[in-house]
């Protein structure tokens, strides 16, 4: 097929021509508009979720692969923590009364003979009010008065502290008495780590295993 | 005189180009070559997109099955990462206390034969120590709180003999360099060393000190 030349058409061909061309542009920009970029856009959009999805599905079998150890870390992690708490921790009921059988437990494997064993409560500590309110624990005293020799002391503080490697001896004060040099007056205040909220504890002390499946 | 008169007898349609490529080829090669391009590119366009929509959904599949053992992992995860923390803040208890059996047990066996403690008192208390992170993107400092404790230490006492005074010196240095002591007491102090007369029985003349350390801030 030979092109006609553009200067030999007639003037009804030239429009005939024109009106083919300004027809052949719009089928395209037509093409172009409703077909090809919504197929881009859906194939683009396909792309990048199927990216989004991948990398998902990576991350996802990263944690699934060390599923069996944040099981087995977990049950660990939950069965050291009812461990130390049953111990060292006081139960929230009457602490008072559990706190006394340890220091008079410690008091007589030394031959110290306690005063008194007096209940302080929970102390105001820096984080009660703070944004780290959700620490589990705050401390809970008692003080102490006694009598007794320095040695006696030592061991009495000794039979504490290694009975419980969580309790902390906050304040000692050691007073010479003038007719009894081997003889002090005693005060000391003892905390220990004292549940924060009742609810979480029970939680975490109920807590079991964690089961597979 | 001759005249040379050259005659062409072609009409316009009729004329063909003289060169290797005609313009009319030209311009056909050039629409059924670009027609061909862009169809060969939409094919694969349309390959690669019907690929992609396919993984596309396999992913989908795979992801619906493993998204529920992957959440209950991510909740067992979130336990963990809990329970460690309160783990962590009941080492803190032991972490920042001071064994004063081991303390006062060396504390005994340090002080001179001439030297009688008449008054010892240890206080601990909460502390908070802010620590400034470098500047973000808009120059804000984070500040970040580690809450410690804190223990101050005084010592009442009296020495005796004629060189008391060297005997008490003596007794703050050792208190200051002893190993015993180290990360404990961390600024041991003389407060007063002074002369004064007891009548315990028989007159004798002493000197009574005051002694005060502050131990380093420990984390809880």
């Amino acid at each position: 097929m030979n092109l006609p030349d553009f200067k030999t058409l007639d003037n009804e061909q030239k429009k005939k021509l024109m009106l083919a061309a300004i027809l052949g542009v719009m089928v395209v920009y037509g093409l172009v508009t409703l077909v090809i970029t919504p197929y881009i856009q859906s194939s683009r959009a396909a792309t990048t979720e199927l990216s989004t999805l991948q990398v998902k599905l990576d991350k996802a079998q990263g944690m699934l692969s060390r599923e069996s150890r944040i099981r087995e870390l977990t049950t660990e992690s939950i069965a050291e923590i009812q461990k130390d708490a049953r111990q060292y921790v006081p139960p929230l009921d009457n602490p008072l009364s559990w706190v006394a059988g340890q220091v008079y437990g410690s008091a007589r494997s030394v031959g110290v003979d306690i005063e008194s064993v007096s209940d302080l409560g929970v102390v105001a500590a820096p984080w009660s009010h703070g944004k780290e309110f959700d620490r589990a624990f705050v401390p809970y005293a008692v003080r102490i008065v006694t009598e007794c020799g320095y040695s006696q002391l030592v061991g009495l503080i000794t039979s504490l502290e290694k009975n419980n490697p969580f309790l902390c001896i906050t304040e000692i004060q050691v007073t010479a008495r003038n007719n009894h040099p081997d003889e002090h007056k005693i005060r000391m205040t003892v905390q220990w780590p004292y549940w924060s909220d009742p609810q979480k504890a029970m939680e975490v002390m109920n807590a079991k295993g964690v089961d597979r499946g | 005189m001759s005249t040379t008169v050259r005659v062409n007898l072609l009409k316009p349609a009729e004329c063909r180009h003289q060169g290797v490529v005609s313009k009319e080829f030209a311009i056909k090669v050039s629409v059924w070559g670009g027609g061909a391009l862009l169809s060969l590119l939409l094919v694969i366009g349309l390959f690669n997109s019907q690929a992609a929509k396919r993984q596309l959904a396999a992913s989908k599949s795979a992801w619906a099955e493993m998204e529920p053992r992957y959440e209950r992992v991510l909740l067992m995860q979130s336990e963990l990462s809990a329970r460690r923390t309160i783990q962590k803040h009941l080492k803190g208890w032991s972490e920042s206390r001071v064994n004063w059996n081991e303390k006062l047990t060396m504390l005994g066996s340090l002080v001179p034969l001439d030297v009688q403690l008449t008054k010892l008192v240890v206080r601990g208390e909460f502390v908070e120590e802010i620590h400034e992170g470098l500047p973000d993107k808009d120059g804000v400092r984070k500040k970040t709180v580690d809450y410690c404790r804190q223990f101050a230490v005084r010592m009442d006492g009296k020495a005796g003999g004629d060189r008391a005074d060297e005997v008490v010196v003596q007794f703050v240095n050792m208190l200051r360099s002893a190993p015993s002591f180290e990360g404990t007491l961390e600024s041991v102090k003389l407060q007063g060393l002074q002369r004064t007369t007891t009548h315990d029985g028989e007159d004798a003349t002493v000197r009574v000190f005051g002694i005060e350390g502050l131990s380093p801030m420990r984390k809880l």
